[in-house]
């Protein structure tokens, strides 16, 4: 679902580069997670995959088509989460729903069952009329991640989804992934948590300083390090270092 | 679709946001009344006015009385006698500069016989010149002052005014009298003649009338305070727009709502033209509610009910122009700052030196020539050229093109820069 080359990319008036030759690859239909230290460049490398981004030089591949010639193509096909509840605050969640899936260009009335639907899925169709900004925040980050699955994407992307969400929402959000990508659906998503990665993943890659560090099985990396979690192979491949 | 989503879902925003539309409706509603009213008077010419006007006579004669009846037949109200009593110049005096009054007259005692007495010399030496039989009693001529007074606060221009009237009232009367005289004596020298011969009505064949250069429906329209206010403070209250689309505008990116659109397949232009279409509906919705106001509610504040022209097509494409002028540069400060805090202060205090400096405040054709040459920087001098054009000369498309040319070209340049800056900022 995702091959990167050699990606390379410093911000302007940045000390150092962000991304120094990240080069992965993650298969068709599997939850997938980019674990990495704060700074590592989890964010960019996903900002360059959705086309928020360009990189300096390198390639990224997304369901099989090239970012820098097919960019709406990939926009149409993949579901983007971002870190921040990219909403507006002042409109309820269906009127944030209808807007953005007015934007897909989605029929009117398959974009209400659409709605209604998930709404109900993530247990907010009783505070469908609320204001997002009187949303507790796991109930913020249900309704951002139903703001990405209204184009039905093949690829969802989802950057640190459970930051800050109570154990409910946690448990409903990660269900909901399960569910997703049985449904043949394939997940990229990025984590602190590396428990819930451990858990959910069937394949991460740990980037350090802008390039990949091990990519694997978190049961075949835990093997591989002699460690008993994938937070002791984190810990084990990036340092005790504290980072700012 | 997306272009109407966008503007659906800004009206949405809008809706939510009070104080905004206060901001955007009331306020500029409000200040246009005010400064409407509190400039009506300077607005107004001296000559509307009646002046309560202290007048001690100390001639007593028919120069004195003459003077007094025009005077009092025009902007003035000639008062000789306060709480009861008759003034003299003392307490005349003592009255105006207190500030009881703001202007006194004294007439000096003799300036009747002084008249006569120019008016006897004039036809005097008329006879000898013609050889006419009659002498009238003359002496030597002295000099004689009317004494003004003058309230210490009263404004020069004022004053300069008030001098202007009263010289030319004395002018005239004293004419009027060595005028009468000369007649009396023409008709005595030709005996045949069968009217008495009226040498003032043969002076008067030439006289002044004002003509407009402009169409017969404005020939009677001054600039008045509304006239000048409505228009300007409604362009002033149509630029603050840019307050709530900067402030949008930092809301999205920080809140990121508008990594959300740029996620979003297919252009982002698209969005965008939503987002303008919607203001600038706003824009002119605002506008025509301040015509509106100057329409309707103006008259009965006792002000003047403004004129909007007769070209209501040019007067639309004008205010559409004004409009979306006003959203680019919303735009250009939005994508200019990071922060509310930085751009919503910036927005504010450039529009108020921009409206200072484009005639808004004041006309700018009575600021100094260096920034009458400024002026043109300003999108809001032009604005106002073009609604003024439209409304006190009458124009149509053929006058007001030149600034509509301009606006547009303040359009595409703000909205170039906003644009280079957002590119920029993705990098």
């Amino acid at each position: 679902m995702l091959v990167i080359r050699d990606l390379h990319k410093t911000y302007r008036q940045a000390a150092e580069p962000t991304l120094r030759g990240l080069s992965l690859e993650f298969p068709d239909h599997c939850i997938a997670g980019l674990l990495g230290p704060n700074g590592a460049g989890k964010t960019t490398t996903i900002s360059i995959i959705c086309g928020l981004v360009r990189a300096d030089s390198g390639s990224v591949q997304v369901l099989g088509l090239d970012s820098r010639t097919h960019p709406m193509l990939i926009k149409k096909k993949i579901g983007v989460v971002p870190q921040s509840i990219a909403l507006y605050p002042t409109l309820s969640a269906r009127e944030n729903l209808e807007y953005i899936g007015r934007l897909y260009r989605i029929p009117r009335s398959s974009l209400h069952d659409k709605i209604d639907r998930y709404l109900h899925a993530f247990g907010l169709d009783k505070n469908a009329h609320k204001a997002i900004r009187h949303y507790s925040g796991g109930m913020r980050r249900r309704a951002n991640i139903i703001a990405s699955l209204l184009h039905d994407p093949e690829l969802l992307i989802l950057d640190e989804p459970t930051a800050g969400v109570d154990v409910q929402s946690r448990n409903m959000i990660l269900d909901f992934l399960r569910d997703y990508h049985r449904q043949g659906h394939s997940v990229l998503y990025t984590s602190h948590l590396l428990e819930e990665a451990q858990q959910l993943c069937e394949e991460v890659a740990i980037i350090d300083h802008g390039a990949l560090v091990v990519q694997g099985n978190p049961a075949a990396l835990m093997q591989e390090h002699d460690c008993r979690s994938l937070e002791q192979v984190f810990l084990h491949v990036t340092g005790w270092g504290v980072r700012d | 679709m997306r272009i109407l989503a966008t503007l659906l879902n800004e009206w949405r925003l809008f809706r939510r946001d009070l104080a905004g539309m206060v901001l955007l409706f009331l306020m500029p509603l409000g200040l246009t009344i005010v400064m409407a009213l509190i400039q009506d008077a300077p607005f107004r010419e001296y000559q509307d006015y009646v002046f309560n006007v202290l007048w001690v006579d100390n001639d007593g004669g028919p120069m004195a009385a003459k003077l007094n009846e025009e005077l009092n037949n025009g902007q003035f109200r000639l008062i000789d006698s306060v709480d009861g009593q008759q003034i003299d110049s003392t307490r005349l005096r003592q009255l105006v500069q207190s500030g009881d009054y703001k202007i006194g007259i004294v007439v000096p005692k003799g300036i009747s016989a002084e008249v006569v007495n120019s008016a006897n010399l004039v036809a005097n030496e008329l006879s000898r010149s013609t050889g006419a039989a009659g002498k009238l009693p003359v002496r030597d001529t002295r000099t004689l002052t009317i004494a003004l007074y003058f309230d210490p606060v009263t404004k020069q221009a004022m004053k300069l005014s008030l001098l202007n009237a009263i010289d030319k009232q004395l002018t005239r009367t004293q004419a009027e009298m060595i005028l009468g005289r000369l007649s009396d004596k023409l008709t005595s020298i030709d005996s045949t003649a069968d009217t008495p011969f009226n040498l003032q009505e043969k002076l008067q064949t030439v006289g002044i009338r004002e003509f407009t250069a402009g169409n017969e429906k404005t020939a009677k329209l001054n600039t008045n305070s509304v006239q000048h206010n409505v228009p300007a403070w409604a362009i002033f209250g149509l630029f603050f727009i840019i307050i709530p689309i900067a402030g949008n505008m930092i809301r999205e990116r920080e809140e990121g709502s508008l990594v959300r659109l740029q996620l979003i397949p297919g252009s982002y232009y698209s969005i965008i033209a939503g987002k303008l279409l919607f203001y600038l509906l706003l824009g002119i919705g605002q506008f025509y509610a301040m015509l509106l106001a100057g329409r309707l509610l103006m008259p009965l504040l006792g002000l003047p009910a403004l004129y909007m022209g007769h070209a209501p097509l040019a007067l639309l494409v004008t205010v559409a122009a004004i409009a979306l002028t006003a959203t680019a540069y919303g735009l250009l400060v939005g994508a200019l700052f990071q922060t509310p805090n930085q751009a919503l202060p910036f927005g504010a205090l450039s529009i108020v030196i921009l409206s200072a400096i484009g005639g808004i405040w004041v006309p700018v054709e009575i600021l100094p020539a260096g920034l009458q040459q400024l002026a043109r920087i300003s999108p809001l001098f032009w604005s106002l050229d073009a609604v003024n054009d439209l409304f006190l000369r009458s124009g149509g498309f053929s006058t007001i093109w030149k600034p509509l040319c301009m606006l547009g070209g303040f359009t595409l340049v703000f909205a170039a820069l906003s644009g280079w800056l957002e590119q920029t900022r993705k990098r």
